[in-house]
């Protein structure tokens, strides 16, 4: 038995390697002049793949702990200087707000400015009356720049007050709200015409007759009979009309078109000086 | 030196009260510092020096408020002379009685300027709000004890170099040659 095993050994390798050569030439045959995968190529290749980027995915994620451990070391730092970037940036755009209402405060008041026909000048509020008894405020401009007593004061919203006298270096406005300041109007619609007077913190219209038909939300301008104001400029508009029994006249409350805490620039026109004529 | 310390005060005040203080909202009122200045001068400064001192403050509102020239000196030397004849007979100068001395003086100012506007300016108006004179007394009796407190720390400094400037003529002991 053990000598017939003996003697058939080789001829069994030679079978077993003739079978495996012509395998092989079978396959490679098969394969030969393909461009895709074959079934065991993409079995092989899906497990590979499988193993690949389970072996990737670990890598990254450990390389991911080790530089997040890393970029740690300097991340106090950085958010220091990242807070401090938020705060300039923060002032850079309160600077660029501010310089945007002005510019558009500004070009408000020029475009008013050369709607008006006389000459004219823009000016800045320095300061405001610190008692409680007057309403007036000083500007920056002066009898140096041509700025003489009794010129209208106005902005783009409507009427502000006259100047009360210049010196050398600044003007002062007294308030159209003031109870002594007077200017001679008249309503857009009907042209029912009367005089305003400050009441610290808007008008009383004065001498309009009962006969007169009124209503709040009526718009105020300026006649131009007074000889300060030129005819047209909005003064204010009607917010309360009260007919009494007794007397001749309405009793009529009058709202400012200018909001006078919030005044930052003015324009003062400049009528009949020596500068404009 | 004196003088010129508070008149630069004074002026510093005014400038902070049309500037900054302006812009405060309304409903919490534009604290009258310089009146606060004028009290402390009425009360503390002698007569000579307070006169002057109050002429000038004076002077200085009447080129920041209103348009009647004289009449804050006349109401703050007549605001002056007042409290000065009180202290006569009151002890105007004790921490307690200082708040309700600086609300009843703003009342007698505004009551000084509204009789002076009728009897010497009579076509013109000033306005009369009890709320805003009601807020402003209140304000001014809150702030009249601190700041009475820091004027008096400034004189009391002020007074102290003089002193020093005056003093160091001679040094040392004068009975040692």
């Amino acid at each position: 038995m053990r000598k017939r095993s003996k003697r058939t050994r080789p001829i069994r390798q030679f079978l077993v390697i003739s079978t495996c050569i012509v395998l092989f030439g079978v396959l490679a045959l098969s394969f030969m002049g393909r461009k895709e995968l074959t079934l065991p190529h993409r079995l092989i290749f899906d497990i590979l793949g499988t193993a690949q980027s389970g072996v990737t995915g670990i890598i990254n994620y450990v390389l991911d702990i080790r530089n997040d451990y890393i970029d740690l070391i300097g991340v106090k730092k950085e958010n220091a200087r990242l807070r401090e970037e938020i705060k300039r940036h923060q002032a850079l755009t309160v600077d660029y707000r501010e310089a945007l209402a002005t510019n558009v405060r500004l070009r408000k008041l020029l475009d008013f400015k050369e709607q008006i026909p006389q000459p004219t000048i823009t000016a800045r509020i320095i300061g405001r009356d610190p008692s409680e008894w007057f309403k007036t405020f000083s500007i920056d401009r002066s009898s140096s720049d041509g700025v003489g007593k009794g010129m209208p004061v106005v902005t783009v919203e409507g009427v502000v007050g006259q100047i009360l006298d210049g010196g050398n270096h600044r003007a002062k406005v007294l308030q159209a709200i003031d109870p002594n300041s007077a200017i001679e109007v008249l309503i857009q619609d009907t042209r029912t015409q009367g005089i305003i007077k400050g009441t610290g913190d808007s008008y009383r219209l004065h001498y309009v007759l009962r006969n007169n038909e009124i209503n709040p939300g009526d718009l105020l301008i300026t006649s131009g009979l007074g000889g300060v104001f030129p005819k047209g400029l909005p003064v204010g508009r009607v917010s309360s009309v009260v007919s009494k029994r007794r007397g001749m006249f309405l009793d009529i409350e009058v709202e400012p078109m200018v909001d006078f805490s919030k005044l930052e620039n003015v324009i003062v026109i400049m009528k009949s000086n020596q500068l404009t004529e | 030196m004196f003088l010129t310390v508070l008149s630069i005060l004074g002026a510093c005040l005014l400038i902070a009260q049309t500037t900054v203080l302006a812009r405060m909202p309304p409903w919490l009122g534009n604290p009258d510092l310089l009146f606060l200045l004028v009290l402390f001068v009425a009360v503390k400064v002698d007569t000579f020096r307070g006169i002057i001192l109050v002429m000038i403050y004076g002077l200085m509102m009447d080129i920041f408020s209103g348009f009647v020239p004289g009449l804050y000196p006349a109401v703050y030397l007549g605001l002056f002379l007042t409290i000065r004849y009180a202290s006569r007979h009151v002890i105007v100068d004790e921490p307690v009685h200082l708040p309700p001395l600086a609300a009843a003086s703003y009342l007698f100012c505004s009551g000084a300027i509204f009789l002076y506007m009728t009897i010497f300016n009579p076509g013109t108006d000033i306005l009369w709000s009890w709320r805003d004179l009601l807020l402003q007394m209140f304000i001014l009796a809150i702030l009249a004890l601190p700041s009475f407190h820091v004027l008096g720390r400034i004189a009391a400094r002020i007074a102290s170099n003089r002193r020093r400037i005056f003093s160091t003529a001679k040094g040392g002991n004068r009975f040692i040659s």
